[in-house]
């Protein structure tokens, strides 16, 4: 068991296809995992008193008036302890789930982040052939 | 809530979409699926819910909440699936329609709903033997 023991992850992406394959792996690596698809949600998830949240994992440029960098100062001033890690790419955001795994309470990793960056990718490329038949 | 232990190998197989664009009631629920050891994907609109059940045919139950930001609404949501995979139940709640908006989508579950009795109709549907 490590010091990750009871945290709660709070994922922020507008995108499914990205945020529930993230949302799953780290829930198999023994975190309690909130979802949030825009940055007013992930706001109202960290205001909620009920929810004790100790890491944001979000997307750099979620929709809606402030983006990931905004949030990421929000938090800063709001609740210090809060740890943030902002991603950019998909690479980036399954590499940093897959640091958070390595700390995760499970006993060992389900899968590697690599296999999670390859389920996203497939499930957007999919997405992107079917809109292009319609 | 006392559940029942028989099926848990196939209960842990099981995928519920649930959707709910308010935050407390959809993570709410979908813990509490999680608890009876279902898996759980979480869409905050019908947008989404579309854009999973496109990607992946994992899903053998779908919750959805009626009212909601974006395109379409949770029966248009309903529609639209019961026309691709009429085999996958679906469960229709609302605080401001009634059952009958549901009629030939699926089961209509009036809010506020139990949790707990929202498990238990969703284990009976996915494992009778529940």
């Amino acid at each position: 068991m490590t010091s990750r023991a009871q945290e709660t992850v709070l994922i922020v992406d507008a995108d499914i296809l990205i945020r529930q394959p993230l949302a799953e792996y780290l829930r198999e690596c023994g975190y309690k995992v909130v979802e949030a698809a825009d940055v007013a949600e992930a706001k109202r998830l960290l205001i909620d008193a009920s929810i004790a949240i100790h890491i944001v994992l979000a997307d750099v440029d979620p929709p809606g008036p402030d983006n990931g960098f905004a949030l990421a100062s929000w938090i800063r001033t709001n609740y210090p302890d809060v740890e943030v890690v902002l991603a950019g790419t998909i690479e980036k955001a399954t590499r940093s789930a897959g640091e958070l795994c390595d700390e995760g309470t499970a006993l060992k990793k389900p899968y590697e982040h690599q296999v999670v960056l390859a389920r996203i990718k497939q499930s957007l490329a999919a997405r992107e052939r079917d809109r292009g038949k319609s | 809530m006392s559940l029942p232990e028989a099926d848990k190998e196939a209960r842990s197989q099981l995928c519920v979409l649930v959707i709910e664009d308010e935050y407390s009631i959809r993570s709410a629920i979908a813990d509490e699926l999680r608890a009876a050891g279902l898996q759980v994907v979480e869409a905050t609109n019908a947008n989404e819910a579309m854009d999973y059940l496109n990607s992946t045919g994992r899903v053998d139950l779908v919750f959805t909440d009626v009212n909601m930001p974006g395109a379409i609404d949770g029966l248009e949501l309903a529609r639209w699936t019961k026309a691709r995979r009429p085999d996958v139940p679906i469960f229709i709640t609302s605080g401001t329609h009634s059952a009958s908006a549901a009629a030939g989508l699926g089961r209509f579950l009036p809010k506020p709903y139990s949790f707990d009795a929202v498990v238990l109709l969703i284990l009976q549907t996915l494992t009778p033997s529940s």
